[in-house]
C-alpha cells in the first residue's frame, strides 16, 4: 500500500475541487469559502433547486453529478465527514428557486443534522425547504436502531429521477413525494475484499484475510456486517442480488446499479453485472435500466455494491433515461 | 458572563468529556465545546446583555463549531436568544421558553429522543423542570440538578441515535459526553441566574468525578 498522491499545502479536498473547477468550467463553478459546487447549466423550467452533499471520498457522487438534468449544487465535507451546515446553507441560497430548495440527503447522523440545521436557517430566511432522505443499505437494517439504514448508491437513481422531474417544473411537495416513493423502492448491498487506504497514513483501514470477504460494508470505510469465507463468484453475486431483491417491493421492471467501491476495475464490474442480470431474470425481474461503474466509492476500497430500484411508475424509467449532462454522467438514454 | 462561566466549567471537565466521547465516538466533543466557547468569548464579553450574548454565541456555534453537537448547541443558543428577546416580563420564563423551543428543534433535526443516549437526556429533564408548573417559578438550581441526573443516567444507556449508535453496547459505563456538556450548560445558567446555585450545586470537577 502506498501513500496517496496529494498536492502540497492546504486541504486536499479543496485542492481537488480547485482542479475540478479548472477541468470542468463548462459545467460547474466552485465556491471555496464556504466550499460548495454550483451548476452553470440548469433548466429554466425548474422551480426548485436540487441540493445534495455529504462526505468526500465518494466521487463522482455528488460533485460529479452537478449539471443539467441532475443537481444544482453540492456541499462536500471532508473525507467521510458531513459538510458543515454553513456550506449547505450557502449552496442552497445560491440555487433556490421560487418554489424553494430540495435537499437530497443520505441517511447518516452528521448529514441529517447539518442538512437539518441548514434547513432551519433557510426557513428562518423565508426559503422553502424539502428533504428526501435516502436509506437503501440493507446491511444496516436493524429494527433496534433509530439510526436506520445507511444511504448509499441508490442516491444516484434518486438524483437522476428527481432531476428530470424538476426539469418538468415539479413543485417542492411533488418532488419530496416522488423522491420518497423512489427511495422506498430501492435497496443496496455491498461487499469488499480489501479496505480503503487511510489518506493520512497510506495504510489499509483494516485487514481482510485471504479467502475472506467483508459482507455488508458501508461507503465510509466501515467494516462489513460480517466477515465471510469467500464464496465462488456466481454464488456471491446471486446471493447478494437475491438478498437485495428480497428487500425490494414487488415489480418486474428494475433499474440496477453495479457500483465500484474505488479499486474495482470496469472488467470486474461488468462481470458482476452480467451475473447479477442473470440472477435478476431468474428471480422474475427485468433490468430495464442499468448503470455500471464507479459512482459511489469508499475512496479505494476493493469491492462493489448492487442496487436495485423497482420501477413502480412508468415515468420513473422515462426520467431515468431523460437527457443528462454532468461531469460524471452524460446523456446515455437518448439511444434507447 | 454566561459564556465565560460555561467556558470555565467546560475547561474544568475537558479531559473527562474527551475520555467519555472516545469511548463512544471520535473524542472531539471536549475540544469542540472548549474551542467554540473560547472562540466566542471576546464577542460575548462585549455583548450588550444576555440576549445579545446568547445570539452571538448561537451564531458562532452554528457557523464555526464542528461535529454534530456544535451546531446543535448553536441552535439551542439561538433559540434561547429568541426566547429572551420575546414578549413577557420575566427573563427566566422567557429563557425557559426559548430553551424549550431549542429542544424541539434539536429533536426534529437529530431524530433522537430521550433514552437514546444523546444530549437530549440532560436537556429534556432540565427544561421540563424549568417549566414544571407552567414556568411560573423558574428554579435554575433544581433544573441543573435534574439535567445532571439525566446526564448521569446515560452511563447505563445503549446509544440508539448519533454516531455512538454504531458502537452499540461498547460505550455503556461512561456517560454521554454531549449530555454532560448540557449538564454544564445548566450549571453555568444556574450560577448566572441564581447566585445561590454556586454553593448548592457540585462543581464541574465533582460532577465529572462521581457517577
Amino acid at each position: 500500500m502506498a501513500a496517496p498522491f496529494i498536492g502540497e499545502g492546504g486541504d486536499f479536498v479543496q485542492r481537488s475541487l480547485s482542479g475540478f473547477a479548472r477541468a470542468c468550467p463548462e459545467f460547474i463553478e466552485v465556491s471555496m469559502d464556504p466550499l460548495f459546487v454550483k451548476s452553470r447549466l440548469t433548466s429554466s423550467n425548474r422551480t426548485v433547486g436540487l441540493v445534495s452533499g455529504g462526505g468526500s471520498g465518494h466521487e463522482p457522487m455528488h460533485v460529479g453529478l452537478v449539471g443539467r438534468g441532475m443537481l444544482d449544487a453540492v456541499a462536500p465535507g471532508h473525507v467521510f465527514a458531513s459538510p458543515h451546515n454553513r456550506q449547505i446553507f450557502r449552496a442552497s441560497t445560491a440555487v433556490a428557486r421560487d418554489n424553494g430548495v430540495l435537499h437530497i440527503v443520505k441517511n447518516y447522523t452528521g448529514d441529517r443534522i447539518n442538512f437539518g440545521i441548514a434547513a432551519e436557517r433557510l426557513a428562518n430566511d423565508g426559503i422553502r425547504v424539502g428533504r428526501v432522505l435516502v436509506d437503501d443499505d440493507i446491511a444496516t437494517d436493524d429494527p433496534d436502531s433509530r439510526t436506520g439504514r445507511r444511504g448509499t448508491a441508490a442516491t444516484i437513481i434518486v438524483e437522476k429521477i428527481l432531476g428530470a422531474a424538476a426539469d418538468e417544473g415539479f413543485g417542492l411537495d411533488d418532488l419530496v413525494d416522488l423522491g420518497t416513493r423512489v427511495v422506498a423502492h430501492a435497496r443496496s448491498l455491498a461487499v469488499a475484499s480489501a479496505a480503503q487506504t487511510v489518506m493520512s497514513t497510506g495504510l489499509p483501514a483494516f485487514a481482510v484475510p485471504d479467502g475472506e470477504l467483508e459482507y455488508g460494508v458501508g461507503i465510509h470505510g466501515e467494516r462489513g456486517r460480517a466477515s465471510i469465507a469467500r464464496p465462488d463468484f456466481p454464488s456471491l453475486v446471486r446471493d447478494m442480488t437475491s438478498e437485495v431483491v428480497g428487500a425490494c417491493p414487488r415489480g418486474k421492471s428494475v433499474i440496477v446499479i453495479v457500483n465500484g467501491l474505488g479499486a474495482t476495475t470496469q472488467l470486474e464490474l461488468y462481470n458482476v453485472f452480467d451475473e447479477a442480470a442473470r440472477a435478476l431474470e431468474s428471480l422474475g425481474r427485468d433490468p430495464v435500466g442499468a448503470l455500471v461503474g464507479t459512482f459511489s466509492p469508499a475512496l479505494d476500497m476493493h469491492g462493489f455494491s448492487i442496487t436495485v430500484c423497482v420501477v413502480a411508475e412508468p415515468d420513473w424509467l422515462r426520467w431515468w433515461r431523460a437527457p443528462v449532462w454532468t461531469p460524471a454522467i452524460r446523456t446515455r438514454g437518448a439511444a434507447t | 458572563m454566561f459564556v465565560s462561566r460555561y467556558l470555565a466549567a467546560a475547561e474544568e471537565m475537558h479531559d473527562s468529556l474527551t475520555q467519555w466521547d472516545q469511548a463512544a465516538g471520535d473524542g472531539d466533543f471536549g475540544d469542540n465545546l472548549c474551542n467554540g466557547l473560547r472562540g466566542v468569548a471576546e464577542l460575548a464579553a462585549n455583548a450588550s446583555g444576555l440576549p445579545d450574548e446568547l445570539a452571538v454565541t448561537g451564531e458562532w456555534f452554528l457557523d464555526h463549531v464542528g461535529g454534530s453537537s456544535g451546531p446543535l448547541l448553536g441552535l439551542l443558543f439561538a433559540s434561547m436568544a429568541q426566547g429572551v428577546d420575546g414578549a413577557g416580563d420575566d427573563v427566566d420564563q422567557r429563557l425557559a421558553e426559548g430553551m424549550s423551543a431549542g429542544v424541539d428543534a434539536i429533536r426534529r433535526i437529530g431524530g433522537a429522543d430521550r433514552g437514546d443516549r444523546t444530549m437530549l437526556d440532560a436537556l429534556i429533564p432540565g427544561v421540563e423542570y424549568l417549566r414544571r408548573d407552567g414556568g411560573t417559578t423558574v428554579d435554575w438550581c433544581r433544573a441543573a440538578q435534574a439535567a445532571l441526573q439525566g446526564a448521569r443516567e446515560t452511563s447505563r444507556m445503549r446509544a440508539r441515535a448519533g454516531r455512538a449508535s454504531y458502537v452499540g453496547a461498547r460505550a455503556i459505563g461512561s456517560p454521554d459526553a454531549g449530555a454532560m456538556g448540557i449538564a454544564l450548560l445548566f450549571w453555568a445558567l444556574a450560577v448566572e441566574r441564581d447566585s445561590d446555585s454556586l454553593s448548592r450545586l457540585p462543581s464541574p470537577s465533582d460532577m465529572a468525578a462521581t457517577k
